[in-house]
């Protein structure tokens, strides 16, 4: 079953580091060693990441942070979060 | 003197991503940029050579601090799962810590290891420093033991993984509390030290909890800029025996910042040293008079730095930005897991 839905709630990875940039923020997988840029957006979603907000909730706040529509934005997320997911960089509880 | 005075390009690759020991290498053959302030002369060496520019009576004197495993990973009430950053220790078991939630945590708010019995409490933001206080419910040896057991030395965005305590450390590390390697004394190996002591040089130590201190500099001149305060100990032994070798005219090796910090520090307060702990504010850039120091070996730092306007206020700007560039050219490694400099009065 794919574990990325609007209830998931994914928390970062202690395996990444991550440090801004300008409007970016870096992540460095520790383990893999790969480098990921995340932008602006990217960047508020990763802070959310922190176990306490479902993929819907992030969302959510996105809509107040960036002046979106909800429905705009959530497709984004999951995606986001999905591919963060495939990189270990975040795991879901 | 204007920040940008000490800028430079950097090549990213050039940034050591891991120890010198996972390329086959022992510690000792760091490369080793000599500067020789008085003719300006520049030398290419490795760090095993050091004993050679060293004699009976000189004395060299290290950093004792060791790194903490100063990254821990917390569940903080009102913010979730976030990563806590040791930085600096006012007092007991209070800890100034560099976290970036989502949002503030509560003045009360419990922190939560996982199944630890060591807790914490957030205190507040503290008054001066971009931090939060936060108080651990563990004396600090317990809280040193937590930290080794469940913590990792606070990484680099350039390191390639998270490597051990160990590699964070000097081989001569004892007393627990920095948040940060003291780096420049990573290159001694027991080799080097029994090489040292055999030609009749003393080898003495201070203890400087490394903390905030290497930030860039923002400002755009290198007066304006502020350090963060780090606590010290410099004891009567080591207080003793540089006065004794400034007494007959040896050579003092400053290892590191955070020991030229330490003893100049203390300089400017009364000469001859005498024992002293403190806390150092201390910020040496281009202008400074040092008081006390004859030589520093110090690593290769970035560009805008308060370690690069240490080194370049001890050896020179335009001597320590030409070894630097000829460093770049011949692909030598910068920052803590990097090759060094040691430079010489002559």
């Amino acid at each position: 079953m794919d574990p990325i839905t609007e209830r998931a709630v994914p928390v970062r990875s202690d395996d990444v580091v991550h440090f801004p940039s300008g409007d970016q923020t870096f992540l460095h997988h520790l383990s893999s060693g790969e480098y990921f840029a995340l932008n602006a957006v990217g960047s508020e979603v990763w802070d959310l990441c922190d176990g306490q907000l479902d993929i819907a909730g992030i969302a959510e706040r996105l809509t107040h942070a960036f002046v979106v529509e909800r429905d705009e934005v959530l497709p984004d997320v999951l995606e986001l979060v999905a591919s963060m997911y495939t990189e270990d960089c975040v795991e879901i509880r | 003197m204007r920040t940008e005075s000490l800028d430079f390009d950097l090549p990213a690759d050039l940034l050591a991503a891991r120890p010198i020991e996972h390329r086959g290498l022992d510690r000792h053959d760091a490369q080793m940029v000599v500067f020789h302030r008085g003719s300006g002369r520049i030398e290419f060496r490795q760090f095993r050579n050091l004993p050679e520019y060293l004699s009976a009576g000189d004395v060299v004197v290290l950093n004792d601090s060791r790194t903490l495993n100063a990254s821990v990973f917390a569940e903080v009430d009102g913010c979730g799962r976030v990563e806590l950053l040791l930085r600096y220790n006012p007092k007991g078991n209070v800890w100034g810590v560099q976290c970036h939630p989502y949002k503030e945590p509560p003045i009360g708010a419990a922190v939560r290891f996982g199944e630890s019995p060591m807790t914490a409490t957030v205190l507040g933001r503290d008054k001066a420093l971009p931090l939060w206080l936060v108080e651990f419910s563990g004396t600090p040896a317990e809280l040193v033991e937590f930290l080794d057991g469940h913590g990792r030395p606070i990484p680099s965005p350039y390191v390639a993984e998270s490597f051990s305590n160990a590699e964070y450390n000097t081989l001569y590390a004892e007393r627990p509390g920095s948040a940060e390697m003291p780096a420049a004394g990573r290159h001694f190996t027991d080799d080097v030290l029994e090489r040292l002591r055999g030609r009749g040089v003393e080898i003495v130590k201070i203890t400087l909890h490394t903390g905030l201190s290497s930030v860039e500099i923002h400002e755009a001149e290198l007066a304006d800029h502020e350090m963060y305060p780090e606590w010290y100990q410099l004891p009567a032994a080591t207080a003793e025996a540089v006065n004794g070798a400034r007494d007959h005219g040896r050579t003092v090796l400053i290892v590191g910042t955070t020991v030229m910090r330490t003893v100049e520090t203390v300089a400017r307060e009364r000469m001859p040293l005498v024992e002293s702990t403190g806390w150092t504010k201390l910020y040496i850039h281009p202008g400074f008079e040092f008081k006390l120091a004859d030589a520093l070996i110090t690593n290769f730092h970035g560009p805008r730095s308060s370690r690069i306007a240490l080194a370049a206020a001890f050896t020179g700007r335009e001597l320590l930005l030409r070894g630097y560039r000829e460093a770049i050219e011949r692909r030598l490694q910068f920052y803590e897991f990097g090759d060094t400099t040691l430079t010489l009065p002559d």
